[in-house]
C-alpha cells in the first residue's frame, strides 16, 4: 500500500469534512471551507460569519453544504457561487446530503428538506431539537436524532412521519445500507437499533461503551456495524433477520489502549479506518484482524471526522483543534 | 478561557423574573471589561454586543435513560456548548440564564453527565439573583424559589436599597436557613464587581466548604414550613473509608431525588490529605485534596441541603462511619 499524507493546518477548530469530486473539503470554526485537491493544492473560502457547525458533501455532484451559527445553510458547487439555502435567527445545527441529490438541515426543532431540483424546502417539526440528520441509503427516509428516539420523514411524502421511540437523548443517527435498520447513539454511552418495519417489537440497546459511541458505520458489504467510543473496535452483526438484536458484538483489541472517537468503513474492502482521541488514525482489516497505523498522534487533538472517497482510495480526516489530513491509500 | 485547566468556565444565573437577571446580564455585556463572554439566554432581550455572543436557548430538559428519575440534563445546552467549542477563538466565560421558575439541577447535572462537555468546560458557580423586597414572600409561596436559593453558591440580594436594614437581616437569615454555605452579596441594580460572580470555582473540589457554615452552632433555625432545609454533620473522630464510601453512595442513591446539594470534607485515619466530596442529586464526586495543615483540627464535616431530608437517619449513618479508636496503652 502506498500512502502519501498531506497535512492542512487551518488555524481554527475543525468541524469535519467530506469528498467532493477530486477533492477533500474541510469546514472550520471560522466560517471557512478549505478544498484540498488530490494534487495538494488548497483553496479556502469564507462562507459564514461564525463557526460552521456541520458540513456534508455530495461526492457525485461535488456540492458542499454547510450549517453555521450565523443562522445560515449554504451550498457551494464546483466553480459555482455560494447559494444561501437558509437564513434565519437560530443556529443551523445540522446538515445532511443524500446520494440522490436531496439536502436537509435543521435549526432548533425544525427540519428543512430540500428535495433534488426543488426551489423551496419542505418543513417539518420534530418533538425536540435535533442533534443529527441522515438520509437512508434506500432513499426512503430522512431521519433525525431527537430526544426520545429517531424521528423519520418519508421522502416520497414528507407530510408522513414516524417516531422510533426509546427513552433518552439521542445524538447521532444512521441507517443500514439495506435500509432495514435505524441506529442512533445516546447520551448514556449506548447505541439503539430498530427494525424499521417492526420498531415496537424489534429494537434493542447496544451498550457497554466507556464513552459516547457517536460515530459508527457499516462495512462495505453491510454485514457489520463498526463503532467508536471504546478502546477496542466493537463490531455488531447485521446479517440476520433481526440484525444485532439479541446478538453479541465482536471485539477487536489493538496494542495501544486508546479511546476511539470516530470510525468509517472503507468502500470496496473489509477495512475500517479509526480515529483516536490522541489524533492518531489506524486501519483495521477484518480479514487479517490486524491494525495498521496510518497517522501518528497530534497536538491538534482528537480525530472528530473521517471519510473515504467513494472509490476507497483517499482517506480524509479532521482533528478537533485544527489539523486535517488526506491520505492516498491506493486502490482497495 | 481558564488557563489553569484549559476549560471554559460556565456561570449559571438563576432567579425569579424581575429579580434583576437581565439587568446583570446587560451590565456584563456592556461593561468595558476587556473579556469575551458568550451568554445563553431564553429570549433575546435588549442585548447584542460587539465582542460578546448571545445565543438563544430552548430550555429543553432531558431525562436520562438510566433508571434515575432525577438524572436530568439540559439537552439544548449540550448542543449549544458543543457548538460554542467549535468556534475559532475561545471565550473567557459562558453565562447561562435560566427562566424564572426553572430548576437549576438539570443545568448543573449537564456538566457531570456529559463527558465531552466536562472535557471542555467547567461549571464555575450558580448565581441566584433575588429581589430583597419580594424574596420572603416568594419563599413562602413557591418551592422553586427555595430550590433556587438552595442551589446557589452566591445569592445576589438585589434591590437592597428598597429594604430596611432590619428586613435585609431577616431575609439573609432566611436564606442561610435554607443554604448555610451560600455567599450573600447585597446589591442595587445588580451593581456588583464581576469578579464576585465570575471565576469563583465554586464546584472545584479543592474549594469545597470554603465558605463554611457555622458547624458548631448546630440546628440552622429552619423555618417550620420550609420545603427545603439544611443540616450539618461533624465528627472529631476520623471516618473509616471502608464504611464512609458505601454509606455516601447509599445516601446519594436513596435520598438523591430530594438531595439538592451536598458538600463534605472528610478526615480518614492516618491519611495526611483531606478527602472532599460533593453531590447534586445522585451525581456524586469526590477526591483527595490538599494535606491537612498542622494547625487545623482534623474534623470531618458535611452539609446537606434538600427537601425534607431525614436528618436522623443520615446523621446516624454518618456517626456509624466513625473509625474505631485505638485503645490507649
Amino acid at each position: 500500500m502506498s500512502m502519501t499524507l498531506k497535512a492542512l493546518d487551518a488555524g481554527a477548530p475543525l468541524t469535519g469534512g467530506g469528498f467532493t469530486g477530486r477533492a477533500y473539503a474541510v469546514a472550520d470554526g471560522d466560517g471557512r471551507v478549505h478544498v484540498c485537491d488530490f494534487e495538494g493544492a488548497v483553496a479556502a473560502r469564507k462562507l459564514h460569519e461564525g463557526a460552521i457547525l456541520a458540513v456534508a458533501t455530495d461526492e457525485k455532484s461535488g456540492a458542499i453544504v454547510t450549517a453555521g451559527d450565523d443562522g445560515k445553510a449554504i451550498r457551494i458547487r464546483p466553480d459555482g457561487e455560494p447559494e444561501t439555502l437558509h437564513d434565519g435567527r437560530k443556529w443551523v445545527d445540522t446538515v445532511a446530503t443524500s446520494p440522490r441529490g436531496h439536502v436537509a438541515w435543521s435549526a432548533g426543532k425544525t427540519i428543512f428538506l430540500l428535495p433534488k431540483g426543488a426551489d423551496a424546502p419542505v418543513e417539518a417539526t420534530a418533538p425536540s431539537s435535533i442533534s443529527a440528520l441522515s438520509f437512508s441509503p434506500d432513499g426512503k427516509w430522512l431521519g433525525a436524532a431527537v430526544y426520545g428516539g429517531a424521528f423519520l420523514i418519508r421522502l416520497a411524502k414528507p407530510s408522513e412521519t414516524a417516531m422510533l421511540t426509546w427513552q433518552g437523548a439521542h445524538n447521532a443517527i444512521g441507517f443500514s445500507p439495506d435500509g432495514r435498520f435505524c441506529v442512533t447513539s445516546m447520551l448514556e454511552n449506548a447505541l439503539h437499533v430498530w427494525r424499521i418495519d417492526k420498531p415496537e417489537e424489534k429494537h434493542g440497546k447496544m451498550g457497554g461503551y466507556p464513552a459516547k459511541p457517536i460515530s459508527y458505520d457499516w462495512t462495505a458489504d453491510g454485514r457489520y456495524l463498526a463503532t467508536a467510543g471504546a478502546e477496542v473496535l466493537v463490531m455488531w452483526p447485521f446479517f440476520g433477520a433481526d440484525g444485532p438484536i439479541g446478538q453479541q458484538a465482536g471485539v477487536f483489541s489493538r496494542e495501544q489502549d486508546l479511546l476511539s472517537r470516530t470510525v468509517v468503513a472503507r468502500p470496496r474492502s473489509q477495512q475500517i479506518a479509526i480515529g483516536y482521541v490522541d489524533g492518531s488514525v489506524a486501519l483495521f482489516d477484518r480479514k487479517s484482524q490486524q491494525f495498521e497505523t496510518l497517522a501518528e498522534e497530534d497536538e491538534a487533538g482528537q480525530v472528530n471526522a473521517l471519510s473515504f472517497s467513494a472509490d476507497g482510495r483517499w482517506l480524509g480526516f479532521t482533528r478537533e483543534r485544527g489539523v486535517a489530513g488526506l491520505a492516498d491509500l491506493g486502490k482497495p | 478561557m481558564d488557563m489553569a485547566t484549559d476549560k471554559t468556565p460556565v456561570t449559571v444565573l438563576t432567579g425569579y423574573l424581575g429579580a434583576g437577571k437581565t439587568t446583570l446580564l446587560n451590565r456584563i455585556l456592556t461593561e468595558d471589561h476587556g473579556k469575551k463572554y458568550a451568554v445563553i439566554v431564553n429570549e433575546f432581550g435588549e442585548v447584542g454586543i460587539d465582542n460578546d455572543l448571545v445565543v438563544d436557548a430552548d430550555e429543553e430538559v432531558f431525562e436520562m435513560n438510566n433508571g434515575c428519575i432525577c438524572c436530568t440534563v439540559r439537552g439544548d445546552l449540550i448542543r449549544i456548548l458543543s457548538g460554542l467549542m467549535k468556534r475559532a477563538g475561545q471565550f473567557d466565560g459562558i453565562l447561562v440564564e435560566t427562566t424564572g421558575l426553572a430548576d437549576p439541577a438539570p443545568v448543573a447535572q449537564t456538566f457531570f453527565v456529559d463527558d465531552d462537555i466536562a472535557a471542555r468546560t467547567r461549571l464555575d458557580a450558580i448565581v441566584t439573583v433575588a429581589d430583597a423586597k419580594h424574596l420572603t414572600g416568594e419563599l413562602g409561596r413557591a418551592p422553586e424559589a427555595q430550590e433556587q436559593i438552595a442551589f446557589g453558591d452566591i445569592v445576589l440580594l438585589n434591590k437592597a436599597d428598597l429594604v430596611s436594614e432590619d428586613d435585609l437581616a431577616g431575609v439573609e437569615a432566611r436564606i442561610r436557613s435554607i443554604n448555610p454555605t451560600v455567599q450573600i452579596v447585597r446589591t442595587t441594580r445588580a451593581d456588583v464587581p464581576l469578579e464576585t460572580i465570575l471565576g469563583r470555582h465554586a464546584f472545584d473540589l479543592d474549594r469545597i466548604l470554603e465558605n463554611e457554615p457555622d458547624f458548631l452552632g448546630h440546628g440552622h433555625h429552619a423555618h417550620h414550613d420550609d420545603h427545603v432545609s439544611s443540616f450539618s454533620l461533624v465528627s472529631e473522630t476520623p471516618l473509616d473509608p471502608e464504611k464512609f464510601f458505601p454509606w455516601v453512595q447509599m445516601i446519594s442513591q436513596e435520598f438523591g431525588i430530594d438531595l439538592l446539594r451536598m458538600k463534605g470534607i472528610i478526615a480518614f485515619p492516618d491519611d495526611p490529605k483531606r478527602y472532599v466530596a460533593q453531590a447534586v442529586h445522585m451525581m456524586l464526586e469526590g477526591d483527595h485534596s490538599r494535606e491537612w495543615r498542622d494547625d487545623e483540627p482534623r474534623t470531618s464535616r458535611m452539609v446537606f441541603i434538600g427537601r425534607n431530608l431525614p436528618r436522623d437517619i443520615i446523621e446516624d449513618g454518618f456517626m456509624k462511619c466513625r473509625a474505631a479508636q485505638p485503645v490507649p496503652a
